[in-house]
């Protein structure tokens, strides 16, 4: 009795290190999968693009800096398509999303000087449409964050830790944090 | 009239107009009737009480002596008298008081059909069981349905006439007690129904007209929400209302399902024999039913008891794999309905609902279901007891907040599905 539990017990390590490196590889590929959602998102804006270029011609808000935010948000959202390596870019995201923060301060100022353009439909489904494609953006840099939380979970608790060391050899993934905002806090906190 | 006939009378009237209602305002005047109401309301039940006390008293004293057999032997003798001659009297009586109880409700049965006035029927009531208990196979009926009586309560483990009379004197007793306190707190159900009527009004409610099995079968072919346990399936409430949203308007069904689930189940008698009996579970599930134009051809499931046909799409997060599992006719259809933003949505109703499953089927219709039983959830603190204090209860607007947080997530669901620029 005591050699089937002393042949079981091998086994049963090698089947648990095998669960815990793909379980590691599985979070990982979630964590890649995750941040290729968020960039999916942040390509939806070439969406918004034609629109506001509509707008301008019909409203001629050529004068205004629209025009030059939209090339700007175009150029980035080029570059984020471009990324070579598989690991996250966020200072590229973080660039498109400034300058659809400055799109959209763009387009309000715009609309103080053609009040017309505020009531307008285009202008009102544009608006929603950028409101909720920064919400899906939101929401899906929330899911790649929560999976990066689980991954590196994963490989630094004990035993998935043991296993990546010896096996995976994975280095933890750093969360998307928006450093402009970061800059508006006092308080950082010492991680 | 009787007395207890008048009360009959006075309340089946009041529910008859409590029923015709059509807003809150006709609910309040028919509450405020009753702080002035000329009566009688409440029923003199003295000598059913004692009757019901009696048979109790009888049972309780039969199985007392099966058991100790130490009562004094006069006593032991008297009453070994009285049930032996039970089969006589027991029937006759049972039948003489339901008769007496249905007159008093004003629902005097078939005997109505033949016979106009009370006396006579009372008079037939009380001779059929005469007769009947005086034919010479009576005694064999009477004794062997006490053993199948016994038989049946212990599930098959034992058969005595012996604790079957007591029994039937105990049940039939208690049957009598149970229904002398439910007439007697005629209010309160009464009350609950009020407030039911006044919180569909509040929210713009209506009841539709079902068969409640014919209508689950009819949804069971439309979505496998419905397809639960394998013996009754039946809606129990279906009311339809309106929503008005910032973006989107819909008209929706708010449903409640009831399903059993037979099982055969093994167990052991008082004689050690492995015997199999047939158990059946009841579950309930609620949810809401509406045309959803934005999808169609997909499962969310988080629930257990079903499984969806189609092909398995798992999504980028984590956390939502693990809670739903989501089934399309096409993956490229859950790709598109499961933004990150909905995916965020779903799992906050996953978090706040219990079992759900969101199903759209091929033709554009959503059903989202949920085993919480809380969505028509409405406290109220007074009752008809106090008319004045539930009367002005009654007349505050009274919003169900849980059915409005429900829409309110349906209808963000449509707005992170549509497309802004077709609106």
């Amino acid at each position: 009795m005591s050699d089937f539990y002393f042949l079981l017990l091998p086994v049963i390590l090698l089947v648990a290190v095998v669960v815990i490196y793909n379980g590691i590889i599985g979070k990982f590929n979630a964590v890649d999968r995750a941040w290729a959602s968020v960039l999916t998102q942040e390509r939806q804006k070439n969406k918004i693009i034609p629109h506001v270029e509509k707008l301008v011609e019909e409203y001629k808000l050529h004068e205004s800096s629209v025009l030059a935010d939209v090339t700007r948000l175009r150029n980035s959202i080029d570059e984020l398509g471009k990324q070579s390596s598989a690991a996250p870019d966020t200072v590229r995201l973080a660039e498109a999303e400034r300058h659809t923060a400055s799109l959209l301060q763009g387009l309000k100022v715009a609309v103080e000087a053609y009040p017309e353009l505020k009531a307008s439909d285009l202008y009102m489904k544009l608006m929603a449409e950028i409101s909720e494609q920064q919400e899906q953006i939101g929401a899906a840099l929330r899911i790649f964050n929560r999976n990066v939380e689980e991954f590196n979970n994963a490989i630094q608790m004990f035993p998935g830790s043991l296993v990546n060391s010896l096996l995976n050899h994975k280095q933890p993934v750093q969360s998307f944090t928006d450093a402009e905002a970061q800059d508006g806090f006092d308080y950082k906190p010492n991680l | 009239m009787t007395h207890n006939q008048q009360v009959s009378a006075n309340i089946t009237r009041l529910k008859e107009k409590i029923e015709a209602a059509t807003s809150q305002h006709d609910l309040v005047a028919t509450i405020r009737s009753l702080e002035h109401h000329p009566g009688p309301l409440d029923y003199k039940d003295k000598p059913w009480q004692v009757i019901g006390l009696l048979f109790m008293g009888l049972g309780g004293l039969a199985l007392y002596s099966v058991f100790s057999r130490s009562l004094p032997y006069e006593f032991d003798y008297f009453l070994s008298v009285v049930l032996f001659y039970s089969q006589y009297w027991l029937p006759v009586a049972i039948v003489v008081f339901w008769q007496l109880w249905r007159e008093e409700k004003g629902k005097a049965g078939f005997l109505s059909r033949y016979f106009k006035t009370p006396q006579q029927r009372m008079a037939v009531a009380a001779g059929i069981p005469m007769i009947v208990v005086l034919m010479p196979f009576w005694g064999l009926v009477y004794w062997e349905g006490l053993q199948i009586l016994t038989l049946l309560v212990s599930g098959g483990g034992f058969a005595s006439y012996e604790l079957g009379l007591p029994l039937l004197l105990l049940v039939t007793g208690g049957i009598v007690c149970w229904r002398l306190y439910q007439r007697k707190h005629w209010r309160r159900p009464l009350s609950e129904r009020i407030s039911l009527l006044d919180i569909l009004f509040n929210n713009g409610l209506k009841a539709l007209p079902f068969n409640g099995k014919e209508k689950a079968k009819e949804l069971g072919q439309q979505f496998k929400e419905f397809i639960r346990g394998n013996d009754l399936r039946e809606i129990q409430h279906l009311y339809q209302g309106h929503y008005e949203g910032e973006l989107h308007r819909f008209d929706y069904r708010l449903y409640r399902f009831h399903y059993v689930v037979r099982r055969s189940e093994t167990y052991t008698d008082s004689k050690g024999n492995t015997r199999t009996r047939v158990v059946r579970n009841s579950y309930y599930r609620h949810g809401l039913l509406l045309h959803f134009p934005f999808s169609r051809g997909l499962s969310l499931n988080a629930g257990s008891g079903i499984s969806f046909s189609g092909e398995k799409y798992t999504t980028a997060s984590n956390e939502f794999n693990r809670v739903f599992s989501v089934r399309a006719d096409e993956e490229i259809v859950a790709a598109r309905f499961l933004s990150p933003a909905v995916i965020e949505a779903m799992l906050a109703m996953a978090a706040e609902y219990s079992r759900p499953v969101l199903e759209i089927n091929a033709g554009g219709d959503l059903c989202f279901a949920f085993s919480n039983d809380d969505i028509l959830e409405h406290k109220r603190t007074y009752n008809l007891e106090s008319p004045v204090e539930f009367a002005s209860e009654i007349a505050k607007h009274d919003e169900l907040e849980k059915l409005n947080g429900l829409l309110f997530q349906i209808h963000n669901l449509m707005r992170l599905t549509d497309n802004n620029f077709q609106l």
